[in-house]
């Protein structure tokens, strides 16, 4: 243990900036002097510290005894220390479980609801590419292409915008692009119903149950993968 | 019954009203906004509105394909107040005036846009149908106390983008008090437009005598879309009244604080009558704005809110104090169905609003803060409403109400020393008493013959009535078929054709958390 993980969770926990970085560049030059495995201690940070103080969070947001300021102020410092950690945990070849392009979908330009999803999956250590909003069809599946995403976030705010939901999963289907990934829908007139008529994967109704829906989703996708290896 | 007023100089109607803001802070809040405007800009996407800011002396900054900023000075906001109409007549189907927008008359009209609704026969939770939007309309023609018609639903369902046209036609043929719409796109406004040039009996009548308003939002913050502003070019260039304003939730797309909110909300909205203005100097404007909290904990947009009434009501005060027509919401719940939430968050909207003095107030029938469509809320909104409306006119004090001379022979000389069978009594009591027609005044044996029927199913039996037996004023054979047309012609196979993409197919297990 190269820092007091409890510690730094609770500056997570706390929206503390400015001890939760440091703590964690602390965490990797104590690793470095006590010549511990770079990769094993950045994990351990991450897992121990980072991820410990943000299941705090969720549990206090699950409890309704914090706001979702509070959740994106943690998320924002999560990610700050995440940046000191990408780099490590990029060159190991181990790419993170979520890769997320998230985005409103042509026709619509409201971006708020999309935006807060994205800092709360960002928080819980997704990567997150946000296309903002009036994405055409293309626009996802390009994003997704190039990033690689297993995840694709659909949002929509008009009723009369909706329907685009529909044909950006068509367009990513039929692009084949959903063999290995997966779509989820949500906006404010967007229900369940819609979801599951549309043929999105999962659908949440606001933004903590979106990381939720999230999680799920890409452990649905490892077991599709792991079925797909066995049977080869 | 004097005929001759003791009192003739102090005589005066009373009506309740409320005030927030004093007159400095008004004036800090509107200054405000100008700093706003000259010093953080907005980005607007429409060419042609930008242009028009550039050659009345704006500064632009060039950003992007999604617009151009901003920078008004002060001069040019100051200016184009001066040139905007400080009060606007909305007219009925028949042109007959019927909304006066000024002073401090409210008016009241239901919201639109709700993606689902209550099927007042089956109880389910659905999607709209056209016939839908025109029941909504048959049971606004009825209600007395609702006063515009708004769609109240979204028919995207069926049309996609090509819904707003649709809408308009159901609600055109089953009311004939004004309407107030929501466009996608210049075809759409035009075929609306069109549309009512038909039944005004020619442009100029409609221009004279309008009957439609328009209703566009700000992408707050600071931001506009183009479609709206190019909408509004249109509508400059024929001649009719244009409405725009801010829709933000404060906590997300404005300040958490009332007055950060309020004054952002202004800025935006002053935006919309700059642009106005510049295109054609003197077209009508409503100010608007949709008072909106993001509550922190959910995440939805709250219009219970005590804050959402004082938003409201501050911004009221800023416009009133600006002197242009005013547009906000009113009466809309977070609650899901009719119950003790849905009375208390709508009484208490459409009091703030009317003693306010907000001339127009879109909210009625709106559930879960615009989400479900509820005719029953139509029929308890204009039950509120009516009581609300005797609370504001509290009625003279002179003569015939202070009743000296009954209230001496009264309790003087007469043997039954009560009011009930006097001849002031019968004179004024329809006037006095308002009488319910939703809520219950029974004693408890009389309400329990009767069914112990709940509120809202009272508001269930009276939408059902309205419907199978009220029949809106008809319209000729030859116009209907001309609304028909300009309806059909406005839907397009190829966006129509988004709403009903052959489906995608289930590739795995469907997740809903």
């Amino acid at each position: 243990m190269t820092i007091e993980y409890e510690v730094l969770a609770d500056a997570i926990v706390k929206g503390d900036m400015e001890t939760a970085t440091s703590m964690v560049q602390q965490g990797l030059d104590n690793g470095k002097a006590q010549n511990l495995d770079e990769l094993a201690n950045t994990k351990e940070i991450l897992n121990k510290g980072l991820i410990g103080g943000m299941d705090i969070i969720s549990e206090l947001w699950a409890q309704e005894k914090i706001f979702i300021p509070e959740v994106l102020i943690s998320a924002k410092v999560m990610h700050s220390c995440m940046d000191l950690l990408r780099p490590i945990l990029e060159a190991s070849d181990e790419p993170p479980r979520g890769i997320v392009v998230i985005g409103t979908v042509k026709g619509d330009l409201h971006d708020i609801g999309q935006n807060i999803v994205g800092m709360m999956l960002k928080g819980n250590g997704f990567e997150v590419h946000n296309i903002g909003p009036n994405s055409s069809p293309e626009k996802f599946l390009d994003k997704a292409k190039e990033t690689n995403a297993n995840l694709l976030g659909l949002s929509a705010l008009l009723t009369t915008t909706m329907p685009m939901q529909r044909e950006t999963i068509k367009f990513l289907e039929d692009q084949g692009y959903l063999e290995t990934a997966a779509v989820m829908v949500g906006g404010a007139p967007v229900t369940a119903d819609w979801a599951e008529k549309i043929d999105a994967d999962g659908y949440a109704p606001d933004a903590a149950h979106a990381v939720q829906l999230a999680k799920q989703l890409v452990e649905d996708l490892e077991e599709e993968a792991a079925e797909a290896a066995m049977s080869n | 019954m004097g005929t001759d007023l003791r009192w003739a100089g102090l005589v005066q109607q009373m009506s309740p009203s409320m005030t927030v803001l004093s007159k400095d802070q008004k004036q800090i809040l509107i200054n405000a906004a100008f700093e706003i405007l000259e010093r953080s800009g907005n980005r607007i996407g429409s060419k042609e509105a930008v242009e028009l800011c550039r050659k009345a002396g704006c500064r632009v900054e060039p950003l992007d394909d999604e617009g151009d900023k901003v920078f008004f000075p002060q001069a040019l906001i100051e200016e184009c107040l001066r040139t905007a109409p400080k009060r606007l007549i909305l007219y009925d189907r028949n042109g007959n005036p019927s909304l006066y927008c000024e002073g401090r008359n409210s008016y009241f009209s239901p919201t639109s846009a709700c993606p689902k609704m209550w099927d007042p026969y089956t109880g389910e939770r659905r999607a709209w149908k056209k016939e839908d939007i025109g029941n909504g309309a048959k049971i606004v023609d009825y209600l007395p106390n609702i006063d515009a018609m708004f769609a109240l639903g979204s028919l995207a369902d069926d049309y996609g983008f090509d819904c707003f046209v649709h809408e308009v036609h159901a609600m055109m043929l089953n009311t004939t008090k004004p309407i107030i719409y929501l466009s996608n796109d210049v075809p759409d406004t035009k075929a609306i437009c069109e549309m009512g040039a038909e039944i005004a009996g020619g442009w100029d009548n409609l221009r004279e005598r309008p009957f439609l308003l328009q209703y566009d939002e700000v992408l707050s913050p600071l931001k506009h879309k183009n479609h709206a502003f190019d909408k509004f070019m249109y509508l400059a260039e024929v001649g009719l009244p244009i409405r725009y304003g801010a829709f933000t939730m404060s906590g997300a797309s404005s300040p958490v604080t009332v007055m950060g909110a309020a004054a952002q909300s202004l800025a935006e909205a002053l935006v919309g009558l700059i642009v106005c203005q510049l295109k054609r100097p003197g077209i009508p404007y409503v100010m608007a704005i949709l008072p909106g909290i993001m509550d922190l904990k959910y995440g939805i947009l709250s219009s219970g809110a005590p804050e959402y009434h004082l938003f409201h009501a501050i911004y009221t005060e800023l416009v009133h104090e600006l002197e242009l027509p005013v547009m906000a919401t009113a009466g809309i719940t977070d609650s899901k169905v009719v119950d003790a939430q849905a009375g208390v968050e709508t009484l208490w909207s459409y009091l703030c609003a009317a003693m306010v003095g907000c001339h127009l107030n879109i909210g009625a029938g709106s559930l879960e803060s615009h989400l479900i469509g509820s005719f029953e809320h139509l029929v308890l909104s204009d039950e509120c409403i009516g009581a609300v409306r005797r609370f504001m006119n509290s009625g003279p004090v002179d003569d015939r109400s202070l009743a000296m001379d009954t209230i001496q022979a009264v309790g003087d000389g007469l043997p039954d020393r009560i009011f009930v069978d006097q001849q002031h009594t019968m004179d004024y009591y329809l006037d006095e008493q308002w009488q319910p027609n939703l809520f219950n005044r029974n004693n408890f044996q009389v309400w329990t013959e009767k069914g112990q029927k709940y509120t809202h199913e009272m508001a269930n039996e009276k939408v059902r009535w309205i419907l199978e037996n009220h029949k809106p004023e008809a319209m000729s054979d030859d116009l209907l078929a001309k609304l028909e047309e300009i309806a059909q012609a406005a839907t397009n196979p190829e966006t129509l054709a988004v709403s009903k993409t052959k489906k995608a197919k289930r590739r795995r297990k469907f997740r809903a958390v």
